[in-house]
């Protein structure tokens, strides 16, 4: 057992967990035109950070990284310890690629800069497992402190909107033209966005000057089916669940909600619309955050699972904002309208590109 | 406790096998005709492989050389897990794709399927039919030990009988894999 707490988000919804969480309650989304980005086509909708400070000789994600993690740090009250620092991304600062290969483009240069303009004495990690980094660093940094391996574990999750992964997207076919619908029966793919998210994750309850949740355990689970597309069985989300319950002593009863990652692709949604069936968790509230801040690739498990303990806290459980008319192979509870509920124990889960997927669990502390 | 059972290290040096050093296959041409070389010496049917990047071949090759040296059918299909990491992320391919960006070409979709690291247990896990952990790291330089922490946090928290992975890396050209297989005590 662990527990989680001192969460901060930059988002294009606002630059903290509570504008975040107040933003998204109003239903208003970070997805919108953009008109004068250098790369980003003016007919689709993308969540872009477009208002932040940068520092002299930073880039904008080692900006925002960096106070992220200081804006995380400042909620503590000792900061006395072991520390490690996960970095969790898919592409780190991608676009630095256009002008050649250097040390620079590398994830673990981001970090290590980071890490040095930290108050404390901290080790560092770059976790890269595609779109379930984010959930993965979490998951990690609950078994390196429940194993005595390190006291404390900064988790910062971060991945921005690139010429890179948008050509890639494009590519794929993947983009909706709108904002993008998550298990709605008209959707027709994803919107890119881009946020940066910390947490801390400790066995030491007295750091911390606000903790209202605690972690129980997760894990990780591969299709063994294909490297992009998701499995029709659902087979690695279905047993990343079956694995949680073993690393928690849980069960499908016991959770009150699922934050899914629910991308707006049809396949992605249909899938996990199988593996919840498959998990008996068909019947429970089950949302994406999608439609507030797009897919936010290496953040997003981290970026949502954050969100989730802002919604466990204020009793309100988010409504899968893009989402109409709920469609998928599967029949699942898709909220669509913000539910007041009691949320005591929520399971969180991500899927990714190589076949990869995640699951965890945490808990509102009694 | 855990035990590794097999290390292969794999570079423009050699190839060595639980201490078994070799030269390289002949070959002509470069990395990618010297993993043909492999997977053709291997008896690998699995056309699948065609399609892989650099990076993918190495750690699927590295695995099947793994799998006839040490016997990995014992294993229920989720109780190896996987824990590979290295310097250059994907940014082989990576390169690839924005060099068709640079030169304003159409994005391959083939080749952006590569442009994350943890493909290449992906590749693997599709071969080998495993369920298991996955967790990819990027490092400056293979830390023995420090994976190895990580490996024992795994078996610790019951995540793992095994751990296959270690340090698989790619960047024009240059190739280095260390594999090894890690057993629960």
């Amino acid at each position: 057992m662990s527990f989680i707490a001192a969460p901060h988000i930059i988002s294009p919804l606002g630059n903290s967990v509570h504008e975040n969480f107040e933003r998204a309650l109003v239903g208003q989304s970070a997805l919108r035109l953009h008109s004068d980005h250098p790369f980003a086509p003016v007919d689709i909708p993308f969540g872009i950070i477009t208002d932040h400070e940068r520092s002299e000789g930073w880039t904008k994600l080692e900006s925002l990284c960096l106070q992220s993690c200081q804006q995380s740090l400042a909620q503590l009250k000792d900061t006395s310890g072991k520390w490690l620092l996960i970095f969790c991304t898919t592409k780190g600062d991608i676009d630095r690629l256009a002008s050649g290969l250097s040390e620079e483009v590398k994830p673990q240069y981001l970090v290590q800069k980071v890490a040095k303009e930290l108050p404390i004495d901290i080790d560092t990690e770059v976790v890269s497992n595609a779109c379930i980094s984010g959930l993965l660093g979490v998951i990690m940094a609950h078994d390196y402190v429940s194993t005595g391996v390190y006291d404390h574990v900064l988790v910062l999750g971060g991945d921005l909107f690139s010429d890179f992964t948008y050509k890639g997207f494009e590519s794929f076919m993947a983009l909706s033209a709108q904002a993008c619908k998550p298990f709605d029966a008209n959707r027709d793919g994803l919107s890119l966005g881009e946020a940066v998210v910390s947490v801390v994750v400790s066995d030491k309850k007295e750091i911390f000057s606000q903790v209202d949740c605690q972690v129980l355990g997760g894990a990780s689970a591969n299709d063994a089916n294909h490297i992009s597309g998701p499995s029709r069985t659902g087979e690695g989300l279905y047993r990343s669940i079956q694995k949680t319950w073993k690393q928690t002593g849980l069960s499908a009863e016991e959770v009150d909600a699922v934050s899914a990652h629910g991308t707006a692709t049809r396949y992605n949604d249909d899938m996990e619309s199988i593996a919840f069936h498959r998990a008996g968790l068909a019947a429970k509230p089950i949302n994406s955050m999608k439609g507030y801040f797009g897919h936010t690739l290496g953040a997003a498990g981290l970026l949502e699972l954050v969100m989730s303990m802002e919604s466990m806290r204020a009793g309100i459980f988010l409504s899968s904002l893009g989402c109409e008319a709920p469609g998928t192979t599967e029949e699942i509870n898709v909220v669509t309208e913000n539910t007041p509920m009691e949320i005591h124990t929520l399971l969180k889960t991500t899927s990714g590109f190589g076949g990869c997927n995640a699951a965890a669990i945490i808990q509102k502390i009694q | 406790m855990s035990q590794q059972v097999c290390h292969i290290k794999w570079n423009a040096d050699g190839l060595i096998v639980d201490g078994q050093q070799a030269d390289l296959l002949p070959h002509e041409g470069g990395l990618k005709e010297l993993l043909a070389a492999y997977y053709k010496s291997l008896g690998l049917n699995y056309p699948k492989f065609h399609k892989m990047d650099n990076l993918s071949k190495l750690g699927v090759l590295g695995v099947a050389m793994l799998s006839a040296q040490y016997d990995l059918s014992a294993y229920a299909d989720d109780a190896i897990a996987m824990h590979f990491q290295n310097a250059s992320a994907s940014l082989d391919t990576d390169w690839v794709h924005q060099q068709n960006i640079n030169e304003g070409k159409a994005a391959s979709p083939a080749n952006f399927v590569y442009t994350l690291p943890n493909i290449v247990l992906g590749e693997i896990a599709i071969r080998n039919k495993w369920y298991g952990e996955n967790l990819f790291v990027v490092a400056d330089s293979f830390d023995l030990e420090r994976w190895m922490k990580t490996n024992q946090v795994l078996f610790d928290q019951n995540k793992a009988e095994a751990v296959l992975g270690g340090w698989v890396e790619v960047l024009e050209e240059k190739f280095e894999l260390e594999l090894y297989f890690v057993v629960k005590q």
